[in-house]
């Protein structure tokens, strides 16, 4: 039987690297849903009154961006994060850096005094899905 | 078999590599990751969590106030040259080391884009002419593609290694928890938009997941094995063209599911697999020569 040569040095050497490297861009493992775990979080910013502001047209960033940037803040400063183990004290933290990067990526002119970041932590307790939302930190508007 | 140059029609899709297939593949490449390239220097002026090469070098210095506009003018010369086929060797090693910089400044602002692949094709690209200009093993028109085709699939190859050393089998036994993921994902688009409608929607499909346990289970622990048989990619373009919609329909579930894409994996897929602007080419070249047959079809 003839064998076909393939070649696939970049295939496996690139396998090798990103497992040996872990998460160096561009090297990844590629770890996005891997796990199922009994947890989500989302990220939103509302007025003073607690409504919701929507970040299309306020904002240059998106709401999955708010999630990539808690967990990016979490692992800067050596915060461990997930199924609601972060303290209170931590949270303030993470809040009050994420809510001054949102603000920094306004578009325009904002036209309320005050702005504030929650956390949604969605978990399943007894088969059911339970919603805590938690204020993160309030900041004013510049 | 593989030509060198080879008309472009439907009976040597999955036989050869024709320059043409490769021009409409260059062509898409630029029209889906140039746009992206260019916003992220013109808005991204820091660094604020540094990443990959941004750890060893200030990557936002490319994106000073005059700077920026030199990057983005480069940019699109190298786009360019790369469409044209000039120089390149050193084209896509320039296009290669740019985009690395700007994707890592992109992760760097804290937005993880897994874009690691979309520098990587160019550089898989620079090997392959590497090789033409050392005359080394196999012909240029199917190593560029070929070497691109290896990096896609070891990103899906990947994927399926880490969910299978994190969770193991309860990557499928825990699959009730895609519920929260799925609310995750819907309670984004109401986040962004403030319309309630998106986070309802997510919660109908949550509980449709909840009340489907044994089918979720099936597709989760099929589209495992899709990923971590991508090696099927590589055999040859027959066997790449048709399991190339396994893996298209897997993207397409997650996205009625989780209402996410994960683009710069799925683009390349498309691209390099479908060449869906080529396959558009070949049936309007089709049809022409079937409303003027007298027409001789040149060679390319």
């Amino acid at each position: 039987m003839k064998i076909k040569y393939i070649s696939v040095f970049l295939f496996v050497g690139y396998i090798i690297l990103s497992l040996l490297f872990n998460e160096f861009h561009p090297f990844s493992k590629y770890p996005m849903y891997n796990s199922f775990p009994n947890y989500a979080y989302t990220f939103y910013v509302s007025d003073e009154q607690g409504k919701l502001v929507p970040l299309q047209g306020h904002f240059q960033m998106q709401a999955n961006e708010l999630s990539h940037l808690y967990t990016t803040i979490c692992e800067t400063k050596n915060i461990k994060h997930g199924n609601g183990m972060e303290s209170d004290e931590e949270l303030g933290i993470i809040g009050k850096e994420m809510l001054e990067r949102i603000i920094s990526s306004k578009k325009g002119t904002l036209k309320n005094d005050s702005l504030s970041i929650h956390r949604e932590y969605y978990y399943f307790e007894n088969g059911n899905i339970i919603k805590d939302d938690r204020e993160l930190y309030t900041a004013n508007v510049e | 078999m593989i030509g060198n140059s080879t008309r472009p029609t439907w009976n040597n899709l999955f036989t050869s590599y024709g320059n043409i297939e490769w021009l409409f593949i260059k062509i898409s490449l630029v029209i889906t990751i140039w746009p992206g390239l260019i916003y992220t220097v013109l808005t991204k002026t820091n660094q604020p969590y540094p990443i990959g090469i941004c750890e060893l070098i200030n990557c936002a210095s490319i994106t000073g106030d005059v700077v920026k506009y030199f990057v983005v003018g480069t940019l699109v010369i190298l786009a360019l040259l790369y469409i044209l086929e000039k120089k390149m060797l050193w084209t896509t090693c320039l296009i290669f080391i740019l985009a690395l910089i700007i994707f890592a400044l992109q992760e760097s602002n804290g937005q993880k884009g897994r874009s690691g692949l979309l520098s990587l094709l160019f550089l898989a690209q620079a090997f392959a002419y590497f090789f033409k200009a050392r005359n080394i093993h196999g012909n240029i028109e199917k190593n560029r593609i070929q070497f691109s085709v290896q990096m896609i699939a070891a990103v899906y190859t990947l994927a399926a290694i880490s969910k299978i050393y994190t969770s193991g089998i309860n990557w499928i036994v825990d699959s009730p928890n895609i519920a929260l993921q799925i609310i995750k994902s819907y309670q984004y688009d109401y986040i962004n938009t403030g319309e309630i409608g998106f986070s309802e929607y997510g919660m109908t499909i949550a509980n449709w997941v909840g009340n489907h346990t044994l089918f979720m289970q099936i597709l989760l622990g099929g589209s495992l094995l899709v990923e971590l048989c991508s090696f099927v990619l590589m055999l040859n373009k027959k066997w790449a063209f048709y399991y190339s919609f396994l893996l298209l329909f897997m993207h397409i579930g997650i996205y009625i599911m989780l209402n996410i894409t994960f683009p710069t994996v799925s683009n390349p897929l498309i691209i390099f697999f479908m060449n869906p602007l080529y396959l558009i080419f070949l049936s309007l070249r089709s049809i022409y020569f079937l409303i003027k047959p007298d027409k001789v079809q040149l060679a390319e």
